[in-house]
Protein backbone atom coordinates (compact mmCIF):
# COMPACT_ATOMS: atom_id res chain seq x y z
CA UNK A 1 0.00 0.00 0.00
CA UNK A 2 1.81 3.11 -1.25
CA UNK A 3 -1.01 5.61 -1.02
CA UNK A 4 -0.62 7.96 1.88
CA UNK A 5 -3.59 7.93 4.22
CA UNK A 6 -5.79 10.65 3.77
CA UNK A 7 -6.59 13.81 6.16
CA UNK A 8 -9.21 14.46 7.87
CA UNK A 9 -9.74 18.45 9.67
CA UNK A 10 -10.70 18.74 13.65
CA UNK A 11 -12.14 21.87 14.79
CA UNK A 12 -9.82 22.88 17.68
CA UNK A 13 -12.34 24.71 19.40
CA UNK A 14 -15.39 22.13 18.82
CA UNK A 15 -13.92 18.64 18.01
CA UNK A 16 -15.90 18.93 14.66
CA UNK A 17 -14.63 16.63 12.17
CA UNK A 18 -14.74 17.57 8.55
CA UNK A 19 -13.95 16.77 4.79
CA UNK A 20 -13.61 18.04 2.38
CA UNK A 21 -11.89 20.49 4.80
CA UNK A 22 -14.34 24.10 5.32
CA UNK A 23 -12.66 27.14 5.76
CA UNK A 24 -15.00 28.04 9.23
CA UNK A 25 -16.26 25.50 11.42
CA UNK A 26 -20.14 24.53 10.61
CA UNK A 27 -20.81 23.37 14.20
CA UNK A 28 -19.10 26.51 16.26
CA UNK A 29 -17.71 28.58 13.32
CA UNK A 30 -14.25 28.83 14.56
CA UNK A 31 -11.05 28.87 11.74
CA UNK A 32 -8.60 26.93 14.04
CA UNK A 33 -8.33 23.56 12.41
CA UNK A 34 -6.08 20.61 13.42
CA UNK A 35 -4.96 17.60 10.75
CA UNK A 36 -5.30 13.87 11.50
CA UNK A 37 -5.57 10.73 10.30
CA UNK A 38 -8.69 9.52 8.54
CA UNK A 39 -9.17 6.64 10.60
CA UNK A 40 -11.45 3.74 9.05
CA UNK A 41 -15.13 3.83 7.18
CA UNK A 42 -17.12 1.78 5.36
CA UNK A 43 -17.13 1.48 2.06
CA UNK A 44 -21.16 1.88 1.45
CA UNK A 45 -22.09 1.84 -2.21
CA UNK A 46 -20.19 0.98 -4.88
CA UNK A 47 -20.74 1.51 -8.79
CA UNK A 48 -18.68 0.89 -11.70
CA UNK A 49 -18.73 3.90 -13.89
CA UNK A 50 -18.46 3.18 -17.50
CA UNK A 51 -19.52 5.99 -19.72
CA UNK A 52 -18.54 9.43 -19.21
CA UNK A 53 -18.95 12.43 -22.10
CA UNK A 54 -15.68 13.87 -23.61
CA UNK A 55 -12.25 12.74 -23.47
CA UNK A 56 -14.27 8.97 -22.70
CA UNK A 57 -12.65 6.50 -19.85
CA UNK A 58 -9.94 4.17 -20.89
CA UNK A 59 -11.49 1.49 -18.86
CA UNK A 60 -14.74 1.36 -16.50
CA UNK A 61 -13.97 2.66 -13.01
CA UNK A 62 -15.16 1.47 -9.61
CA UNK A 63 -16.28 3.87 -6.79
CA UNK A 64 -17.60 3.66 -3.52
CA UNK A 65 -19.28 5.95 -1.08
CA UNK A 66 -17.56 6.10 2.06
CA UNK A 67 -18.41 6.40 5.54
CA UNK A 68 -15.52 7.30 7.88
CA UNK A 69 -16.19 6.15 11.30
CA UNK A 70 -15.29 9.71 12.25
CA UNK A 71 -18.39 11.19 10.71
CA UNK A 72 -17.39 12.35 6.70
CA UNK A 73 -18.96 10.90 4.28
CA UNK A 74 -16.88 11.04 0.82
CA UNK A 75 -16.57 9.36 -2.99
CA UNK A 76 -13.39 7.07 -3.42
CA UNK A 77 -11.66 5.02 -6.38
CA UNK A 78 -12.46 1.51 -5.02
CA UNK A 79 -9.50 -0.98 -5.18
CA UNK A 80 -9.24 -4.51 -5.93
CA UNK A 81 -10.80 -6.54 -3.20
CA UNK A 82 -13.28 -3.88 -2.28
CA UNK A 83 -16.89 -5.04 -1.68
CA UNK A 84 -20.29 -3.07 -0.51
CA UNK A 85 -20.11 -2.85 3.01
CA UNK A 86 -16.35 -3.64 3.68
CA UNK A 87 -14.25 -1.86 6.13
CA UNK A 88 -11.45 0.44 4.04
CA UNK A 89 -8.85 2.84 4.58
CA UNK A 90 -8.71 6.12 2.04
CA UNK A 91 -5.56 7.37 0.66
CA UNK A 92 -4.27 9.89 -1.69
CA UNK A 93 -3.23 7.83 -5.09
CA UNK A 94 0.74 9.48 -4.97
CA UNK A 95 0.17 9.81 -9.13
CA UNK A 96 -2.98 11.43 -9.57
CA UNK A 97 -4.30 12.52 -6.47
CA UNK A 98 -7.17 10.70 -6.07
CA UNK A 99 -8.92 9.30 -3.04
CA UNK A 100 -8.51 5.45 -2.85
CA UNK A 101 -10.29 3.20 -0.65
CA UNK A 102 -8.30 -0.05 -0.41
CA UNK A 103 -9.19 -3.22 1.94
CA UNK A 104 -8.51 -1.97 5.58
CA UNK A 105 -5.71 -4.06 6.58
CA UNK B 1 -47.78 46.19 -7.04
CA UNK B 2 -48.08 42.32 -8.18
CA UNK B 3 -45.18 41.01 -10.09
CA UNK B 4 -46.50 38.55 -13.17
CA UNK B 5 -44.69 35.78 -15.29
CA UNK B 6 -46.31 37.82 -18.52
CA UNK B 7 -43.88 35.69 -21.32
CA UNK B 8 -42.04 32.62 -21.93
CA UNK B 9 -39.46 31.28 -24.66
CA UNK B 10 -37.35 28.32 -25.70
CA UNK B 11 -34.40 28.93 -28.14
CA UNK B 12 -34.58 24.84 -30.03
CA UNK B 13 -32.49 22.45 -28.34
CA UNK B 14 -30.54 20.27 -30.32
CA UNK B 15 -27.57 17.50 -30.06
CA UNK B 16 -25.36 19.46 -32.56
CA UNK B 17 -26.65 23.41 -33.43
CA UNK B 18 -26.48 24.87 -36.17
CA UNK B 19 -23.13 26.54 -37.22
CA UNK B 20 -22.79 30.00 -35.73
CA UNK B 21 -24.64 28.96 -32.92
CA UNK B 22 -23.12 30.97 -29.49
CA UNK B 23 -24.12 30.99 -26.25
CA UNK B 24 -25.02 34.50 -26.50
CA UNK B 25 -27.14 33.54 -29.80
CA UNK B 26 -28.92 30.81 -28.37
CA UNK B 27 -29.45 32.90 -25.26
CA UNK B 28 -30.95 36.14 -27.68
CA UNK B 29 -33.24 33.86 -29.48
CA UNK B 30 -34.96 32.80 -26.39
CA UNK B 31 -35.41 36.28 -25.75
CA UNK B 32 -36.62 37.36 -28.64
CA UNK B 33 -39.43 34.44 -28.09
CA UNK B 34 -40.31 35.71 -24.72
CA UNK B 35 -40.50 39.04 -25.65
CA UNK B 36 -42.84 38.52 -28.69
CA UNK B 37 -44.58 35.64 -26.48
CA UNK B 38 -45.59 38.91 -23.94
CA UNK B 39 -46.32 41.50 -26.65
CA UNK B 40 -43.31 43.42 -25.25
CA UNK B 41 -40.30 45.23 -27.06
CA UNK B 42 -37.29 45.59 -26.06
CA UNK B 43 -37.42 49.27 -25.14
CA UNK B 44 -40.05 48.22 -22.44
CA UNK B 45 -37.53 45.58 -20.46
CA UNK B 46 -35.56 47.02 -17.78
CA UNK B 47 -34.73 44.45 -15.60
CA UNK B 48 -31.80 41.74 -16.81
CA UNK B 49 -30.91 38.32 -14.79
CA UNK B 50 -28.80 35.68 -16.73
CA UNK B 51 -27.58 32.15 -15.72
CA UNK B 52 -25.16 30.87 -17.86
CA UNK B 53 -21.88 28.08 -17.71
CA UNK B 54 -20.68 29.06 -21.38
CA UNK B 55 -21.57 32.89 -21.58
CA UNK B 56 -17.80 32.97 -19.66
CA UNK B 57 -15.84 35.20 -19.71
CA UNK B 58 -19.07 37.37 -20.44
CA UNK B 59 -21.46 37.86 -17.95
CA UNK B 60 -25.06 39.75 -17.71
CA UNK B 61 -23.56 43.26 -18.39
CA UNK B 62 -21.87 42.22 -21.37
CA UNK B 63 -25.04 40.50 -22.56
CA UNK B 64 -26.93 43.45 -22.39
CA UNK B 65 -24.67 45.41 -23.91
CA UNK B 66 -24.96 42.52 -26.73
CA UNK B 67 -28.92 42.77 -26.94
CA UNK B 68 -29.19 46.33 -26.95
CA UNK B 69 -30.17 46.76 -23.42
CA UNK B 70 -30.53 49.75 -21.09
CA UNK B 71 -31.60 47.92 -17.69
CA UNK B 72 -31.66 49.52 -14.34
CA UNK B 73 -31.65 46.38 -12.55
CA UNK B 74 -28.95 43.74 -13.38
CA UNK B 75 -28.09 39.67 -11.73
CA UNK B 76 -25.70 37.53 -12.36
CA UNK B 77 -27.16 34.03 -11.53
CA UNK B 78 -24.83 30.93 -11.22
CA UNK B 79 -27.24 28.52 -9.86
CA UNK B 80 -27.31 25.97 -12.29
CA UNK B 81 -30.42 23.43 -11.73
CA UNK B 82 -31.71 26.02 -9.78
CA UNK B 83 -31.32 29.27 -11.71
CA UNK B 84 -34.41 29.54 -13.20
CA UNK B 85 -36.44 29.60 -9.89
CA UNK B 86 -33.62 31.72 -8.78
CA UNK B 87 -34.31 34.46 -10.96
CA UNK B 88 -37.78 34.50 -10.62
CA UNK B 89 -37.57 34.83 -7.16
CA UNK B 90 -35.52 37.82 -7.38
CA UNK B 91 -37.30 39.34 -10.21
CA UNK B 92 -40.44 39.13 -8.73
CA UNK B 93 -39.63 40.77 -5.46
CA UNK B 94 -37.69 43.78 -8.14
CA UNK B 95 -40.90 44.28 -9.60
CA UNK B 96 -43.49 44.45 -6.36
CA UNK B 97 -40.66 46.93 -4.91
CA UNK B 98 -41.07 48.86 -7.84
CA UNK B 99 -37.00 48.70 -9.01
CA UNK B 100 -38.24 47.64 -12.08
CA UNK B 101 -41.44 46.89 -14.60
CA UNK B 102 -39.77 44.03 -16.91
CA UNK B 103 -37.52 42.15 -16.21
CA UNK B 104 -35.84 39.44 -18.85
CA UNK B 105 -35.03 36.26 -16.89
CA UNK B 106 -31.75 34.30 -19.49
CA UNK B 107 -30.70 30.72 -18.57
CA UNK B 108 -28.78 29.10 -21.39
CA UNK B 109 -25.56 26.72 -22.49
CA UNK B 110 -24.27 25.85 -26.06
CA UNK B 111 -21.46 23.39 -25.31
CA UNK B 112 -19.97 19.99 -26.98
CA UNK B 113 -19.60 17.05 -25.00
CA UNK B 114 -15.95 18.40 -24.63
CA UNK B 115 -17.39 20.97 -23.01
CA UNK B 116 -19.52 19.69 -20.42
CA UNK B 117 -16.17 17.40 -19.62
CA UNK B 118 -14.14 20.50 -18.51
CA UNK B 119 -17.07 21.91 -17.30
CA UNK B 120 -17.76 19.14 -14.48
CA UNK B 121 -14.32 18.61 -13.93
CA UNK B 122 -13.67 22.47 -12.93
CA UNK B 123 -17.18 22.44 -11.18
CA UNK B 124 -15.67 23.97 -8.13
CA UNK B 125 -13.19 23.62 -6.40
CA UNK B 126 -13.99 20.84 -4.42
CA UNK B 127 -14.78 19.03 -8.03
CA UNK B 128 -11.34 19.93 -9.26
CA UNK B 129 -9.31 18.58 -6.72
CA UNK B 130 -11.32 15.49 -5.02
CA UNK B 131 -13.27 14.27 -8.04
CA UNK B 132 -11.75 15.06 -11.36
CA UNK B 133 -8.89 12.81 -10.44
CA UNK B 134 -10.98 9.60 -9.39
CA UNK B 135 -12.49 10.43 -12.72
CA UNK B 136 -16.11 10.68 -12.45
CA UNK B 137 -16.84 12.08 -15.54
CA UNK B 138 -19.88 14.48 -13.88
CA UNK B 139 -22.73 13.97 -11.72
CA UNK B 140 -23.70 10.36 -13.03
CA UNK B 141 -21.62 8.23 -10.46
CA UNK B 142 -22.49 10.22 -7.63
CA UNK B 143 -26.23 9.67 -8.60
CA UNK B 144 -25.82 6.32 -9.60
CA UNK B 145 -24.68 5.84 -5.68
CA UNK B 146 -27.37 8.10 -4.04
CA UNK B 147 -29.55 6.01 -6.38
CA UNK B 148 -28.65 2.51 -4.27
CA UNK B 149 -29.19 4.51 -1.09
CA UNK B 150 -32.98 5.02 -2.27
CA UNK B 151 -32.98 1.86 -3.63
CA UNK B 152 -32.41 0.25 -0.58
CA UNK B 153 -34.47 2.59 1.92
CA UNK B 154 -38.01 2.23 -0.28
CA UNK B 155 -37.19 -1.59 -1.70
CA UNK B 156 -37.29 0.00 -5.39
CA UNK B 157 -35.81 -1.67 -8.46
CA UNK B 158 -35.32 -0.59 -11.77
CA UNK B 159 -38.65 -0.79 -12.94
CA UNK B 160 -39.76 1.49 -10.36
CA UNK B 161 -37.24 4.06 -11.44
CA UNK B 162 -38.42 3.49 -15.11
CA UNK B 163 -41.85 5.31 -14.44
CA UNK B 164 -40.12 8.36 -14.54
CA UNK B 165 -38.34 8.42 -17.81
CA UNK B 166 -40.97 6.21 -19.66
CA UNK B 167 -44.00 8.54 -18.79
CA UNK B 168 -42.13 12.00 -19.23
CA UNK B 169 -41.04 10.28 -22.85
CA UNK B 170 -44.91 9.60 -23.62
CA UNK B 171 -45.18 13.47 -22.79
CA UNK B 172 -42.30 14.23 -24.98
CA UNK B 173 -44.12 12.63 -27.85
CA UNK B 174 -46.61 15.85 -27.94
CA UNK B 175 -44.09 18.12 -27.59
CA UNK B 176 -42.28 18.71 -31.12
CA UNK B 177 -39.47 20.90 -29.19
CA UNK B 178 -38.52 17.50 -27.47
CA UNK B 179 -35.31 16.10 -28.84
CA UNK B 180 -36.19 12.12 -27.93
CA UNK B 181 -40.28 11.72 -29.03
CA UNK B 182 -39.88 8.14 -30.23
CA UNK B 183 -41.65 5.91 -27.69
CA UNK B 184 -39.82 4.39 -24.87
CA UNK B 185 -40.76 0.58 -23.85
CA UNK B 186 -39.75 -0.60 -20.50
CA UNK B 187 -37.19 -3.12 -22.22
CA UNK B 188 -35.78 -0.44 -24.41
CA UNK B 189 -34.76 1.13 -21.23
CA UNK B 190 -33.86 -1.90 -19.21
CA UNK B 191 -31.59 -3.34 -22.32
CA UNK B 192 -29.65 0.09 -22.67
CA UNK B 193 -26.14 0.46 -21.76
CA UNK B 194 -25.40 1.02 -18.32
CA UNK B 195 -23.81 4.39 -17.65
CA UNK B 196 -22.92 3.57 -13.96
CA UNK B 197 -24.91 0.97 -12.22
CA UNK B 198 -27.65 0.93 -11.65
CA UNK B 199 -28.09 3.95 -13.99
CA UNK B 200 -28.61 3.16 -17.63
CA UNK B 201 -28.43 5.55 -21.08
CA UNK B 202 -31.75 6.46 -19.95
CA UNK B 203 -31.84 7.68 -16.25
CA UNK B 204 -28.98 10.29 -17.85
CA UNK B 205 -30.06 13.81 -19.23
CA UNK B 206 -28.73 13.86 -23.03
CA UNK B 207 -26.37 16.89 -23.07
CA UNK B 208 -28.08 19.46 -25.95
CA UNK B 209 -28.04 23.26 -26.73
CA UNK B 210 -30.37 25.42 -26.16
CA UNK B 211 -32.08 28.56 -23.94
CA UNK B 212 -34.83 29.53 -22.24
CA UNK B 213 -36.62 33.18 -21.23
CA UNK B 214 -39.33 34.51 -19.22
CA UNK B 215 -40.71 38.09 -18.44
CA UNK B 216 -41.67 39.07 -14.98
CA UNK B 217 -43.41 41.96 -14.86
CA UNK B 218 -45.44 43.93 -13.47
CA UNK B 219 -49.04 42.33 -13.55
CA UNK B 220 -50.36 45.64 -16.00
CA UNK B 221 -48.37 43.88 -18.87
CA UNK B 222 -49.96 41.01 -18.62
CA UNK B 223 -51.94 40.05 -21.70
CA UNK B 224 -55.75 39.00 -22.08
CA UNK B 225 -54.82 35.82 -20.63
CA UNK B 226 -54.08 37.91 -17.03
CA UNK B 227 -50.53 35.93 -16.70
CA UNK B 228 -49.01 33.44 -14.21
CA UNK B 229 -48.82 34.78 -10.60
CA UNK B 230 -46.58 33.42 -7.98
CA UNK B 231 -48.72 31.98 -5.37
CA UNK B 232 -45.69 31.23 -2.93
CA UNK B 233 -41.87 30.30 -3.67
CA UNK B 234 -39.74 28.77 -0.95
CA UNK B 235 -35.44 28.30 -1.22
CA UNK B 236 -33.30 26.41 0.60
CA UNK B 237 -29.35 26.02 0.10
CA UNK B 238 -26.64 23.88 1.91
CA UNK B 239 -29.31 22.47 3.86
CA UNK B 240 -27.40 18.95 4.88
CA UNK B 241 -23.24 20.49 4.71
CA UNK B 242 -22.78 17.61 1.71
CA UNK B 243 -22.91 15.17 5.11
CA UNK B 244 -26.60 13.41 4.64
CA UNK B 245 -27.36 11.07 2.31
CA UNK B 246 -28.87 12.77 -0.15
CA UNK B 247 -31.99 10.88 0.18
CA UNK B 248 -33.95 14.48 1.18
CA UNK B 249 -33.11 17.51 -0.21
CA UNK B 250 -33.54 21.54 1.48
CA UNK B 251 -37.49 21.38 -0.32
CA UNK B 252 -38.26 18.90 3.08
CA UNK B 253 -37.10 21.85 5.05
CA UNK B 254 -39.64 24.26 3.40
CA UNK B 255 -42.52 22.21 1.81
CA UNK B 256 -44.86 22.80 5.21
CA UNK B 257 -44.23 26.97 4.96
CA UNK B 258 -44.55 27.20 0.92
CA UNK B 259 -48.11 25.61 0.63
CA UNK B 260 -48.79 27.11 3.93
CA UNK B 261 -48.27 30.47 1.80
CA UNK B 262 -49.28 29.02 -1.07
CA UNK B 263 -52.93 28.37 0.43
CA UNK B 264 -53.00 25.30 -1.06
CA UNK B 265 -51.81 21.56 -0.60
CA UNK B 266 -50.27 19.25 -3.02
CA UNK B 267 -53.38 17.47 -3.99
CA UNK B 268 -54.68 20.28 -5.29
CA UNK B 269 -51.93 21.11 -8.21
CA UNK B 270 -52.94 20.57 -11.70
CA UNK B 271 -49.48 19.63 -12.75
CA UNK B 272 -45.74 19.67 -11.82
CA UNK B 273 -42.20 20.75 -12.87
CA UNK B 274 -40.35 18.70 -10.88
CA UNK B 275 -36.13 18.81 -11.13
CA UNK B 276 -35.35 16.09 -13.45
CA UNK B 277 -31.52 15.45 -13.59
CA UNK B 278 -31.97 12.16 -12.58
CA UNK B 279 -35.24 9.82 -11.73
CA UNK B 280 -34.20 9.34 -8.51
CA UNK B 281 -34.41 13.20 -8.03
CA UNK B 282 -38.18 13.39 -9.20
CA UNK B 283 -39.18 10.79 -6.82
CA UNK B 284 -37.25 12.20 -4.15
CA UNK B 285 -38.61 15.96 -4.11
CA UNK B 286 -41.95 14.90 -4.71
CA UNK B 287 -42.03 12.87 -1.01
CA UNK B 288 -40.03 15.69 0.33
CA UNK B 289 -43.17 18.42 -0.73
CA UNK B 290 -45.88 15.91 0.66
CA UNK B 291 -46.93 14.55 -2.54
CA UNK B 292 -46.62 10.79 -1.00
CA UNK B 293 -48.53 11.11 1.43
CA UNK B 294 -48.12 7.03 2.88
CA UNK B 295 -44.68 7.01 2.19
CA UNK B 296 -44.98 4.20 -0.48
CA UNK B 297 -42.65 5.45 -3.42
CA UNK B 298 -43.50 2.65 -5.35
CA UNK B 299 -47.46 2.51 -5.17
CA UNK B 300 -46.54 6.19 -6.00
CA UNK B 301 -44.68 5.81 -9.19
CA UNK B 302 -46.71 3.37 -10.64
CA UNK B 303 -50.67 4.91 -9.71
CA UNK B 304 -49.87 8.52 -10.47
CA UNK B 305 -46.30 8.30 -12.86
CA UNK B 306 -46.87 5.74 -15.31
CA UNK B 307 -50.35 6.62 -15.62
CA UNK B 308 -49.79 9.64 -15.54
CA UNK B 309 -52.80 11.02 -13.64
CA UNK B 310 -50.15 13.53 -11.66
CA UNK B 311 -49.39 15.19 -15.05
CA UNK B 312 -45.03 16.00 -14.47
CA UNK B 313 -42.81 17.23 -16.82
CA UNK B 314 -44.87 17.20 -19.86
CA UNK B 315 -42.53 18.48 -22.12
CA UNK B 316 -40.91 15.75 -21.29
CA UNK B 317 -38.59 16.87 -19.04
CA UNK B 318 -34.81 17.31 -19.48
CA UNK B 319 -35.03 13.14 -19.97
CA UNK B 320 -36.91 13.19 -23.20
CA UNK B 321 -36.51 17.02 -24.07
CA UNK B 322 -32.43 17.21 -23.08
CA UNK B 323 -30.59 19.41 -20.61
CA UNK B 324 -29.25 22.43 -22.45
CA UNK B 325 -26.68 23.15 -19.11
CA UNK B 326 -28.41 26.27 -17.26
CA UNK B 327 -31.72 26.06 -19.11
CA UNK B 328 -32.32 22.76 -17.51
CA UNK B 329 -32.84 25.16 -14.50
CA UNK B 330 -35.65 27.57 -16.47
CA UNK B 331 -37.10 24.61 -18.87
CA UNK B 332 -39.58 23.16 -16.41
CA UNK B 333 -40.62 26.66 -15.57
CA UNK B 334 -41.27 27.54 -19.03
CA UNK B 335 -43.23 24.07 -19.85
CA UNK B 336 -45.61 25.14 -16.43
CA UNK B 337 -45.86 28.83 -17.92
CA UNK B 338 -47.32 27.09 -21.08
CA UNK B 339 -49.69 24.92 -19.17
CA UNK B 340 -51.21 27.56 -17.36
CA UNK B 341 -51.31 29.73 -20.42
CA UNK B 342 -53.10 27.31 -22.20
CA UNK B 343 -50.33 27.17 -24.74
CA UNK B 344 -49.28 24.09 -24.31
CA UNK B 345 -50.83 22.19 -27.85
CA UNK B 346 -50.99 18.54 -27.85
CA UNK B 347 -50.28 17.63 -24.33
CA UNK B 348 -52.33 20.57 -22.89
CA UNK B 349 -53.40 19.40 -19.14
CA UNK B 350 -57.31 20.35 -19.74
CA UNK B 351 -58.44 22.98 -16.62
CA UNK B 352 -54.74 23.76 -15.75
CA UNK B 353 -54.90 26.73 -12.91
CA UNK B 354 -52.30 25.38 -10.41
CA UNK B 355 -48.81 24.73 -11.09
CA UNK B 356 -45.88 23.49 -8.81
CA UNK B 357 -41.90 23.81 -9.97
CA UNK B 358 -39.17 22.75 -8.76
CA UNK B 359 -35.80 23.25 -9.25
CA UNK B 360 -32.47 21.42 -7.80
CA UNK B 361 -28.74 21.50 -8.44
CA UNK B 362 -25.26 22.63 -7.94
CA UNK B 363 -23.46 19.18 -6.67
CA UNK B 364 -21.00 20.58 -4.10
CA UNK B 365 -18.89 17.21 -3.40
CA UNK B 366 -22.16 14.11 -2.88
CA UNK B 367 -24.86 15.88 -4.32
CA UNK B 368 -27.06 18.60 -4.81
CA UNK B 369 -27.27 22.01 -2.57
CA UNK B 370 -29.67 24.20 -4.03
CA UNK B 371 -33.30 23.48 -3.64
CA UNK B 372 -36.32 26.02 -4.91
CA UNK B 373 -40.21 25.42 -5.26
CA UNK B 374 -42.85 28.09 -6.70
CA UNK B 375 -46.81 27.80 -6.62
CA UNK B 376 -48.07 28.99 -9.61
CA UNK B 377 -51.03 30.12 -10.53
CA UNK B 378 -52.36 31.35 -14.23
CA UNK B 379 -55.40 33.31 -15.36
CA UNK B 380 -53.82 36.04 -13.66
CA UNK B 381 -54.44 34.25 -10.30
CA UNK B 382 -58.64 35.67 -10.75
Amino acid sequence: MNAAELAVVVCCECGQVAFPPPVLCPACGARNWASEPAGPGIAEQLTELRRVAGAGLEQPVRLAAVRLRRGPALVARAAPGVEAGGTVRVGVDPDDGALVAEVAP
Amino acid sequence: MRAAIVGSGEAPYARRPPAGTTTATALADAATRALADANLKPADIDGLAVASFSLAPDHAIDLAWQLGLKPRWLMDECGGGVAGLNMLQHAVAAVERGEARAVLCLAGDVMGSAGFGRLVDSFNSVARRYLAPLPHGGPNALFALLTQRHAAAHGLGREDYATVPLSQRAWAAANPGAVYRDPLALKDYLDAPLVADPLGRFDCVPVVSGANAIVVADAAFAGADGGVVIRAQRSSFNADGQQGEGLSTGLATIAEELWAAAAVGPDEVDLAGVYDDYPVMVLLQLQDLGFIADGDVRRFAHEWLATRDLPVNTSGGQLSAGQAGTAGGMHLLVEAVRQLRGQAAGRQVERARLALVTGYGMVLYRHGACSSAVVLEGGGGG
